[in-house]
């Protein structure tokens, strides 16, 4: 694996706007490869926000700051483009796609990324065989992948249908939302293992949750807790216990990562 | 010849050359109106009205109320002030009535409705009673910005009288903010020929929810268009069709001319004997209205005999940011309903009683809202079981295969 | 044209050149042309041109009888330019082969582009671009074995003008019977001037071994213009009929009015899909073609079965409505369209199901597509005649809208006269959604090839019904005409 010199991601000075709000004051953080970074905010803390901003969502607009993949610039590539450069969010809730059979959509996504990367395109059939069995793993009846993307899936299954996605595309960097809700032990246990296994080929991860258990088996490297915009206190896994125990108080200070 | 005269005069004349509805006519051919001179009376020789047609039962003090005689010059002016010549756009095919209305209409009414200082909604209930073989009342309605207004407008014969043919006209206009619930009832005679036409428009904000309880009769057409020029502003429209014979022709055009706009129209018909009815309810978004959002839906229940429906839901779409469904469904009452009544107790007619009742009011409360006060009364008091029993007395069963 | 499938055949095409056409697939045409105009003498020399018998000429007399006292129709959505009906040419001989293009070397790039998307083989770009290709050699590499095994059943497929020259019974018997000649302007017109078309017969029970496409048939140039086509089922038969084909087509004639009849008996079943692709007109919406078809099929007998299934996504102006008239007892009608506008298209397209006959059944999924500053509108009957015990139908008609100057229209009417039938419609409009797009993208998927997957899935319940052939360059097609809609 290639050292860089830099992190993976680097995030200076984000200020978002949905609408007419500004949910990110200023963020900055940065994520080297392979690295696990919590991100921990009450409701409304912006969470969300930011990685819906780094996909280039057409809601959020970016006023201030920068963001650099890799030392590539984020900011002015259309959606698709920063996801074939290696980015990959999940959703909070992934939406449906009606009649478009799963098989097709992640073959077509997983096609994509292999065209930017210069790797020639998955045949039906080694896709399939590579599919059944990561949807094995991840506790995913094989009948969802013949059924279209998301439509009638409980909101477990379109969790676990993110990861599916996840574990197919191989990005360089995740972030995932709230990946363990709708999840059993079980569920969650696998999403661990999936992302150590990413983890340990090189993949970052940002991964928002209040979850102090799957927190403490990620072994994230930091954890980061956002407040009104910005990320007010940085720590390591005692941080989320804390957090866990006393619940989002206000502090004083804010620091910057 | 006064300037009234005049402009009766020319009305007529207009019409003459212009001709009367087409039989290629699309919104009409269906059931096509009885011919012009039914519409229209000798004007020369028509006595004065002794009593006007409307009445008007309400004890507030926002409320203004003029009653105008058209054949006035002064009143005249008074009475048409700021309404749009017939023809103008909206009235499509319908023009000729409209025409014919300039042509006639003797007497209106004007009422205008202020806000109250505490919100509260003024409550309005107008009768109307037809007074000539042959009539064009008019209605004019103004609710001020910001006013709440509830109007229960009924048309229905108390005591037998000589059958009519009434081509009536209410131009109804909503101020920024407004909100208007509109309960309306029109049970004519059997052999009446009656044409309602309703021009509603409503400003940004405003809000209108028109419920329609109708029956057939030898000719029956109650059309509807409602225009929401401002942003925000939204539409609701329910009819009830109470067929036990005669025909309805019932028509509903909604125009969405800004964004965040809203319209709902749903009817339901229920039908037996030999009634002949249309629906028609047609929506059209212009370019340009963001947030657009347009629901339809008509529903024929037949229940015994062989009656005959026409449903024609239609949307015109020139706009991207919309969403828009409509639905249009026949068939008879739901089994899994009148089982579950059945399974409680009550005979067949009893069942059947109970859940018709059942989908009458719940159209009407998601039209009109649960109402209190004078809704509540009159939702709840009993005219609409009564109107349900009357027309729909169960004759022959139908049986299903 | 050389291909390693001409060196192969060629013993085989010696042995069919010496043995006369079991079913003719090359109609007979004198060279003369006929100037413009529409009279009685046109109809004479047409029908005289042809050989047909009396029985034809009066028919088509009667008909343009009709037509003079007809107005064309006159929908309010779409805008069309007056057509003067005298200055058409109503028989031309074939288009001279000096103006042809030689070779594939000749044709427009472009078109040549949208073959390749198309993945249209080779040979048959050439044919399709009007390329000079010896016609008897085409229908000998691709015909020979098919014809053979329609023989064996006693099916007949072959050209209209063949059928009136050797079943003349079956067209005397069939013709008009579904679409009489006064049904409307255009049905009218086509009943007094139709150059060819296709014939079909399967006997009482035969299903038809494979599928017949128009494609099988050479048609001689210039007969797309009037088209008229006649499938008949006997008891107990069945039959897949396919119509038109991906690639572009272009016409010099811009008016197209064809008349396409099929009378289905008892117990049998007629599945008739179409693909239309007609030049639509460039980007301005100048010189399409204007498509203006009638098609009806008649489920005379009981339980019968008759099935339209189409991809429209072509001509400058579409007007057709493929209905089904319900006679038999049990009987049962299907349409399954999907409808692509761009550009300045206009299409008013849509269905009739009537039903007359007891425990009768209709179903009908429509997807319209809208985009550029094309309208779309479906228009659509569903009328339950007074004698229709137990009549059901469930319509689905769902309208996308791709950008902020097109327009999607829905017209359905639903005309109910029994209280014992089931009729549901049920329509959404709405555009592809901001979320789903984004969704795509951020898995990699570009926005061009995320809106063919969505409009894809928007379309599959259509899709899924189409015949093989077609429903693999059917998603490629869908894609092509939407090309240029999504910045």
């Amino acid at each position: 694996m290639t050292h860089t010199p830099q992190p993976l991601l680097q995030v200076r000075d984000l200020r978002v706007r949905v609408g007419e709000r500004t949910v990110l004051q200023s963020v900055s953080l940065d994520v080297p490869s392979g690295a696990l970074v919590v991100l921990m905010g009450a409701n409304g803390s912006g969470k969300s926000t930011l990685g819906m901003a780094l996909a280039g969502h057409p809601s959020y607009q970016v006023d201030g700051g920068q963001a650099l993949l890799g030392g590539q610039d984020l900011l002015p590539l259309p959606a698709h483009e920063r996801a074939r450069a290696g980015l990959f969010v999940s959703f909070q809730s992934p939406p449906d796609v009606p009649g478009v059979k799963n098989n097709l959509f992640l073959r077509t996504a997983l096609n994509a990324v292999h065209e930017a990367r210069g790797q020639p395109p998955l045949d039906a059939f080694d896709f399939l065989a590579g599919a059944r069995q990561t949807a094995k793993e991840l506790g995913l009846p094989e009948a969802l992948l013949g059924r279209p993307v998301n439509e009638g899936f409980s909101g477990g299954e379109r969790k676990r249908n993110e990861l599916l996605q996840l574990a197919l595309l191989q990005p360089r960097l995740a972030l995932l939302d709230e990946i363990d809700s709708g999840m059993d032990v079980d569920g969650v246990r696998a999403v661990v293992a999936l992302v150590q296994r990413l983890r340990a080929q090189g993949t970052a991860f940002i991964v928002v949750s209040h979850y102090l258990t799957m927190i403490e088996q990620l072994q994230p490297d930091a954890v980061l807790r956002l407040d009104q915009g910005r990320i007010a206190e940085t720590g390591g896994v005692e941080l989320a216990r804390r957090i866990a125990r006393t619940g989002f108080a206000r502090q004083a200070e804010t620091a910057e990562a | 010849m006064d300037s009234a005269q005049a402009d009766i005069r020319a009305a007529r004349e207009h019409l003459d050359a212009q001709g009367w509805i087409a039989r290629r006519s699309e919104a009409f051919h269906h059931l096509p109106p009885p011919a012009l001179p039914d519409w229209l009376a000798a004007h020369d020789d028509a006595p004065p009205l002794d009593e006007p047609g409307w009445t008007l039962k309400q004890g507030a003090s926002s409320v203004q109320a003029r009653w105008l005689d058209a054949h006035d010059p002064a009143q005249r002016a008074e009475l048409l002030a700021g309404l749009p010549r017939p023809g103008a756009a909206g009235e499509g095919e319908a023009a000729p009535f409209a025409w014919a209305h300039r042509g006639l209409c003797r007497e209106g009414l004007r009422l205008h409705v202020a806000a109250t200082p505490q919100r509260e909604p003024v409550c309005l209930q107008l009768h109307h009673q037809p007074r000539a073989r042959a009539e064009a009342p008019l209605l004019v309605l103004d609710v001020a910005p910001g006013a709440h207004c509830v109007l229960i407008e009924t048309h229905e014969a108390d005591t037998d009288r000589p059958t009519v043919a009434q081509n009536l006209h209410a131009h109804i206009r909503l101020g920024q903010g407004a909100r208007l619930q509109h309960l309306r009832i029109a049970a004519p005679q059997p052999g009446d020929r009656v044409a309602h036409h309703l021009h509603v428009q409503l400003a940004a904000g405003a809000d209108y929810a028109q419920a329609l309880v109708a029956t057939g009769s030898g000719y029956h057409l109650q059309r509807s268009h409602i225009t929401l020029q401002g942003a925000g502003a939204s539409a609701r429209q329910a009819a009830l069709l109470l067929l036990g014979g005669g025909q309805i022709d019932q028509q509903t055009y909604t125009d969405l001319q800004a964004v965040q706009c809203a319209s709902q129209v749903e009817t339901l018909a229920l039908a037996q004997g030999r009634a002949h009815a249309v629906a028609n309810a047609h929506t059209r978004i212009a370019p340009g209205c963001d947030g657009a959002s347009v629901r339809q839906r008509l529903a024929g229940v037949p229940l015994a005999g062989h009656p005959r429906l026409i449903l024609r839901p239609h949307l015109e779409i020139l706009h991207d940011d919309v969403q828009a469904a409509h639905g249009a469904t026949w068939g008879a009452l739901p089994e899994d309903a009148l089982f579950y009544a059945r399974q409680r107790g009550l005979d067949e007619a009893a069942a059947r009683a109970l859940v018709i009742e059942g989908m009458a009011h719940a159209l009407l409360e998601r039209c009109l809202g649960p109402g209190d006060g004078l809704l509540a009364q009159w939702l709840q008091g009993g005219w609409l079981a009564r109107a349900i029993a009357g027309q729909l007395q169960p004759r022959e069963e139908i049986h299903h295969g | 044209m050389s291909s390693p499938t001409a060196t192969r055949q060629a013993p085989a095409l010696e042995q069919a050149l010496a043995r006369p056409y079991q079913h003719g697939f090359v109609t007979d045409i004198e060279s003369d042309a006929l100037p413009p105009g529409l009279d009685e003498d046109v109809i004479r020399a047409i029908s005289r041109k042809k050989r047909e018998p009396r029985f034809l000429l009066d028919w088509r007399l009667a008909a343009l009888q009709r037509w003079r006292g007809m107005e064309p129709p006159d929908w309010a959505r779409l805008k069309i330019e007056p057509i003067d009906f005298q200055a058409l040419c109503y028989y031309s001989a074939p288009k001279s082969l000096q103006n042809a293009p030689k070779s594939l070397d000749e044709v427009d790039p472009k078109l040549l582009e949208t073959y390749e998307k198309l993945n249209v083989p080779l040979h048959e770009r050439a044919r399709l671009a009007g390329v000079a290709v010896d016609a008897v050699f085409d229908s000998v590499s691709v015909g020979t074995t098919f014809r053979e095994q329609l023989a064996q059943v006693g099916v007949v497929f072959c050209s209209f003008s063949h059928a009136v020259e050797h079943h003349p019974e079956l067209v005397e018997k069939y013709l008009g019977s579904v679409v009489p000649v006064g049904d409307n302007f255009y049905a009218a017109l086509n009943s007094a001037v139709f150059s060819d078309g296709s014939f079909v017969y399967i006997p009482k029970g035969v299903k038809c071994p494979m599928e017949l496409s128009s494609y099988f048939r050479i048609n001689a140039r210039n007969t797309g213009q009037f088209e008229r086509t006649l499938i008949i089922a006997e008891e107990g038969s069945s039959v897949s009929y396919l119509e038109g084909c991906t690639a572009p087509q272009r016409d010099e004639n811009q008016l197209h009015a064809a008349v396409v009849e099929l009378v289905a008996h008892d117990d049998a079943f007629i599945k008739y899909s179409t693909v239309q692709n007609w030049y639509p007109g460039d980007e301005q919406g100048r010189g399409g073609i204007y498509n203006f078809v009638t098609k009806r099929g008649l489920a005379a007998g009981r339980r019968s079965r008759i099935a339209w299934t189409q991809i429209e996504t072509g001509s400058a102006i579409t007007w057709k409505y493929p209905s089904v008239v319900l006679r038999g007892d049990g009987s049962n009608g299907e349409f399954h369209s999907i409808a692509v506008s761009n550009h300045f298209q206009q299409a008013d397209t849509g269905t009739k199901m009537i039903h007359l006959g007891r425990n009768t059944t209709s179903r009908i999924v429509s997807k319209g597509i809208s985009a550029g500053h094309a309208h779309n509108s479906y228009r659509g009957l569903v009328r339950v005649n007074g004698g229709a015990e137990g009549a059901r139908n469930h319509t689905q008609c769902d309208s996308l809208l791709i950008g902020p100057d097109c327009g999607a229209h829905t017209f359905p009417y639903v005309d109910a006269a029994r209280g014992d039938a089931v009729v549901e419609h049920e329509a959404t409009t709405t555009r592809i959604s901001e979320e789903r797009l984004f969704y795509c993208q951020q898995r990699g998927i570009d926005p061009q090839e995320a809106t063919a997957l969505i409009v894809g899935g928007f379309c599959q319940a259509v899709l899924e019904e189409l015949p093989m052939e077609f429903a693999l360059e059917a998603k490629a097609l869908l894609a092509v005409s939407l090309e240029g809609a999504v910045g």
